[in-house]
């Protein structure tokens, strides 16, 4: 039975350090300066401000609320809430979220590969020569080095490298989490201070930040503009992933959800403040055109800033990328974390065997996300099987199974569970208490906000075509149709099983008893 | 993580090095210039005869408040310069893109680009304002929920 008894944090701030860790990710570092830039720099800070009140902060409390309440992980907390289909829901929210760990995984075998290229070829002058694509030659570095090591098969023993440590550090739960995050989460912090000290002491450095926080107001009439904003705060607290329900059902009884949500949500964009600071100063410094793409700003933009530094350009490439590394492991551990509770709740299995089980499933999925075989030899997409692969299947689990996750979440608690009694229960150990404009958050704003986000994609996929249509994939036919079909297939089946799977006799009891 | 377009990047590289030859023709351009003051774009032709041409100056490209002006380029004589006169209008990156052709071949078209950083002619209060009311809403939202927590933990003891 000790297996099965769900650990608990020692103390607030570990579990403060585990929230906002698991939010500050590789997109609060590159993406959203990205997103900054592309949007009227200043100027998308009021849509960015207005979507933290409006949107991230009542997610989040909601998403605390309902894990401290129900005491569960998200498929078992929304069956508390709106039973079987609330629990399909929940596994929906977690396969998805399988996806994105297996492909974020990768992406972190990819950082490895790259942080070990800094001490070595990265930021060399010449230009690295790629056999496998043979239409292109050569490319200057860091790209260059960046399609020669996805080209190779050396990112799978990185990925295994990810995974040995993401399994090492969610060994214990809550325990080993919270022992690792305190030390990865503050490093986090010194690192990026450390960049925003070399940023701002180059020559001109602070004419980048002036540039990051002048507004361009003509562009607030811009529809695309409220979209990118809202969009960014839904993925960069983490929400639809699950993951703040169950990292708050390890909370003691008492504890204030309004406060840490509060403080998880203010921490994780005061990150992306900060890492503004320094990711501007750097490119206008060198006057680089940031890039909307996590991928593209973190192993080419930045990496090509750093390389024009006048010293220390080896030990700077090596400080990104293991800042890079820290943040994509303490979300990664939280991503693992949310899928093995979620199993640990329904099944009442083992935590060990569940995490190795799941671990070796995933690493499946994250090596065929790396795989090196060239399907684009003229490097018009995506070159190799596995970045074209990561592409869509991220273009679908990200784009819309997140915003769904959350619309049918704030559906279910809005409209069919008395939100109110949810509001009442977080207020009886809120310092700050919730008003009742909460519950129309959840019940309303929210799902209209999700609806249109959603609505946008929709919209551009049926006037644009499916995307990856136009993708290169070579002997790959429709690839983008197998790749949406996989996902759908495995996030609707496998919903659909793990709702109909028994639930352990002692968890029923449990139910009757909440009902 | 949008992946797409991922290798347009490339183009982008080229676009961005600090000189780009492409075909007979560099622009000579500091890598920053002030903003609101006349400069001189500085094409130099290797050894090209350059018919008369276009100079594309796009603010903050690749943005969604992008602004493209069109200037005109002289005719250039081989392994001469010549210059345009551009008064950097909005601060920040901006690309120049020359086009002309040569002129034994009118078919074949010369390109080159640079990126130049535009500085501000003086430290904008705008700017100040936003960066003030940001950190302050977002570190102050850091310090108001340290407190509550702190409440809260007590209550609790």
């Amino acid at each position: 039975m000790a297996e099965h008894t769900r650990g608990n944090w020692k103390s607030t701030f570990g579990f403060i350090m585990a929230a906002s860790g698991s939010a500050i990710g590789l997109g609060n570092i590159v993406f959203f300066s990205a997103n900054a830039y592309k949007f009227g720099a200043g100027a998308f800070y009021l849509p960015y401000l207005i979507a933290l009140i409006l949107i991230g902060i009542p997610i989040m409390i909601l998403e605390f609320g309902l894990g401290h309440n129900t005491r569960r992980a998200l498929p078992q907390s929304l069956f508390k809430v709106a039973g079987k289909p609330g629990e399909f829901v929940g596994w929906f929210a977690v396969l998805n979220a399988s996806f994105i760990t297996m492909y974020y995984i990768t992406i972190l075998g990819w950082v490895v590969g790259m942080w070990f290229g800094s001490f070595g070829s990265l930021f060399d002058e010449p230009a690295t020569a790629l056999p496998a694509f043979n239409e292109i030659g050569e490319l200057p570095n860091p790209v260059g080095y960046f399609f020669a090591m996805l080209s190779s098969w050396f990112p799978f023993l990185f990925v295994i490298f990810v995974w040995i440590l993401n399994v090492i550090i969610v060994w214990k739960g809550a325990n080993s989490i919270e022992k690792a995050v305190r030390f990865i989460v503050p490093m986090m912090w010194v690192m990026m201070i450390g960049l925003i000290i070399r940023g701002i002491t180059l020559e001109n450095g602070t004419e980048g930040i002036q540039l990051l926080f002048t507004p361009n107001v003509e562009i607030l009439t811009n529809l695309d503009v409220w979209k990118g904003a809202f969009s960014q705060m839904f993925f960069t607290l983490s929400l639809g992933f699950g993951i703040m329900t169950a990292y708050a059902s390890y909370l003691p009884k008492k504890s204030d959800q309004v406060a840490n949500s509060l403080m998880v949500s203010f921490m994780n964009c005061s990150f992306e403040f900060i890492a503004g600071l320094a990711i501007f100063s750097l490119l206008f410094v060198f006057v680089i055109q940031p890039k909307a793409s996590t991928l593209s700003m973190m192993f080419f933009i930045v990496p090509e800033g750093i390389a024009q530094f006048p010293a220390g350009v080896k030990m700077f490439g090596v400080l990104f990328f293991t800042l890079l590394l820290i943040a994509g492991l303490s979300s990664s551990v939280s991503l693992v974390e949310a899928l093995i509770s979620a199993a640990i709740d329904k099944f009442k299995a083992s935590r060990k065997t569940t995490l190795l089980i799941f671990s070796f499933f995933g690493l499946i999925g994250s090596l065929s996300f790396a795989l090196p075989n060239i399907i684009d030899h003229s490097l018009s997409s995506n070159g190799t099987f596995g970045l074209s692969f990561l592409d869509l299947i991220d273009h679908w689990a990200f784009s819309y199974g997140l915003p769904l996750v959350g619309l049918i979440e704030c559906i279910l608690i809005g409209w069919f569970f008395p939100v109110a009694k949810l509001r009442e229960s977080i207020n009886k150990t809120a310092h700050l208490k919730l008003s009742p404009i909460w519950d129309w958050v959840i019940k309303l704003v929210l799902p209209i906000v999700l609806t249109i986000i959603l609505g946008f994609g929709i919209s551009k996929e049926l006037s644009d075509g499916i995307y990856g249509h136009d993708m290169q994939t070579g002997p790959v036919i429709s690839m983008h149709l197998i790749a949406f079909a996989i996902w759908i297939g495995l996030t609707v089946i496998g919903g659909i099983v793990l709702t109909l799977s028994p639930t352990r006799k002692l968890e029923q009891t449990e139910q009757k008893g909440v009902k | 993580m949008r992946t797409r377009q991922l290798l347009l990047i490339l183009a982008f590289l080229i676009a961005s090095s600090s000189f780009c030859f492409a075909g007979e023709v560099k622009i000579n351009l500091p890598k920053h210039v002030l903003g609101q003051q006349e400069i001189s774009i500085v094409l130099e032709s290797m050894d090209a005869e350059l018919a008369g041409g276009t100079i594309t100056i796009t603010y903050r490209p690749g943005s969604k408040v992008e602004k493209t002006i069109l200037l005109a380029a002289p005719p250039i004589n081989r392994n001469r310069k010549a210059g345009i006169d551009w008064i950097p209008s909005e601060p920040g990156i901006a690309r120049i893109d020359y086009q002309s052709h040569l002129k034994s071949s009118p078919d074949e078209v010369i390109k080159a680009s640079k990126m130049v950083g535009i500085l501000f002619p003086e430290s904008p209060l705008s700017g100040i304002l936003v960066m003030c009311l940001a950190a302050f809403i977002l570190f102050g939202g850091c310090f108001v929920s340290l407190n509550l927590l702190i409440k809260s933990n007590k209550n609790r003891q």
